[in-house]
C-alpha cells in the first residue's frame, strides 16, 4: 500500500522564461514586471490572507510586497527561485503589519515546546474525497477555520510547505528557520490540522479516542 | 497513541514518510506496520488527506482592481528618482 504523498500537481517549477522576464524587469520594463505580478499575485494574496486573517490587510500586504519586489529587484541574483524570494518579502511585510497591530510580540523563531502531546488514536477512515462532501464555499470555510486555529509559526510552515509547495530548505530560508525546525513544526501542524478536520471528513459511523 | 514501539517509530518518521523522504528500508518497515495497525493506517491516511485537501484548493481570485492598484502605484513618477 503506497501511503506516502503523491503530488496533486507537479511542484511549482521555475518557468522557462523567468530569467528573461527578470532581466527585462530589472531593466525597467513594466510589462515584464506585470507578467511576474500576474504569475504570483494570487498565491501571495492567499499567503497574506492566511497570515493576516482578513482581506483588507492582505490587500495592503500584497501591494507593499510587490512595490518592494519592484524596488529591490535589481538585487535579485537568482540564488533562489524568484517565487521564494517574493514569499520571503511577503512574509516580512505581513509580520511588520502584524507587529504594528499587536505590538512587537510576534516572533517566528520563538522556542516552541517539543514534547510530544497525545496524538488522537484515530480508528476512522476519512471520506476519500472531501470535495464531494461539501460545497466549495463550505469546504473553503472549514479549511480556513482549521488553518486559523494553528498558531502563526505552525500555520506559516504548513502554508509554505504543504500549500505553496516550497521545499524544506526554501521554507527554512523564507522564514529564517533551520530545516530541522521546519520539519518538526510541519509534523505538528499536520497532526493538529488533522485532528481539527477529522470531525468534518470522518466517514459516518467511524470513531476515535485519545 | 503511540501504543507500542512500532507506532512510536512510525510517528517519529511520519513527516519523512509522507514526503517520500524516508529511506527505503524504513518505508518497507512502516508499510508493513501500517498494514497491520489500523490506528496507524488511519493516522497516515488522514494526514495525507489533510495535506491533499489543502493542496487541491485553488488560490482565491484577487479582489477587483487590486492588480491595477499595484500597477498604478508603480507607474507613478518616483519623486526620489
Amino acid at each position: 500500500m503506497a501511503t506516502h504523498l503523491e503530488p496533486a500537481r507537479p511542484p511549482l517549477a521555475v518557468p522557462a522564461d523567468e530569467l528573461e522576464l527578470v532581466r527585462r524587469a530589472q531593466a525597467g520594463d513594466l510589462a515584464a514586471f506585470e507578467t511576474i505580478l500576474q504569475r504570483y499575485e494570487r498565491r501571495i494574496f492567499r499567503l497574506a490572507q492566511h497570515m493576516m486573517g482578513n482581506a483588507a490587510d492582505a490587500e495592503d500586504v500584497l501591494q507593499e510586497t510587490f512595490l518592494k519586489v519592484h524596488s529591490k529587484l535589481h538585487q535579485f541574483q537568482h540564488q533562489s527561485r524568484l517565487y521564494t524570494w517574493i514569499v520571503r518579502i511577503a512574509v516580512n511585510q505581513a509580520l511588520m503589519k502584524l507587529r504594528q497591530r499587536r505590538g512587537n510580540t510576534i516572533s517566528l523563531d520563538e522556542e516552541i515546546p517539543t514534547e510530544d502531546g497525545p496524538v488522537a488514536r484515530e480508528l476512522a477512515d476519512w471520506h476519500p474525497n472531501p470535495e464531494q462532501q461539501y460545497q466549495s464555499s463550505e469546504l473553503a470555510s472549514i479549511l480556513q477555520r482549521g488553518l486559523d486555529s494553528l498558531s502563526l509559526p505552525y500555520r506559516l510552515v504548513f502554508q509554505l510547505r504543504d500549500v505553496e509547495e516550497l521545499s524544506t530548505s526554501e521554507t527554512a530560508e523564507a522564514l529564517g528557520l533551520t530545516e530541522s525546525a521546519v520539519k518538526s513544526r510541519l509534523l505538528r501542524a499536520r497532526l493538529q490540522l488533522r485532528e481539527r478536520l477529522a470531525k468534518h471528513f470522518r466517514l459516518k459511523g467511524a470513531e476515535s479516542a485519545l | 497513541m503511540p501504543c507500542d514501539d512500532d507506532c512510536k517509530a512510525l510517528l517519529a518518521q511520519l513527516g519523512a514518510y509522507l514526503d517520500g523522504e524516508a529511506a527505503a528500508a524504513v518505508v518497507l518497515h512502516m508499510e508493513a506496520h501500517v498494514h497491520a495497525c489500523r490506528p496507524c493506517r488511519c493516522l497516515v491516511q488522514s494526514c495525507r488527506q489533510t495535506i491533499l485537501v489543502y493542496r487541491r484548493q485553488l488560490p482565491p481570485e484577487l479582489p477587483a482592481a487590486l492588480h491595477r492598484k499595484v500597477m498604478d502605484r508603480l507607474a507613478r513618477p518616483n519623486p526620489n528618482a
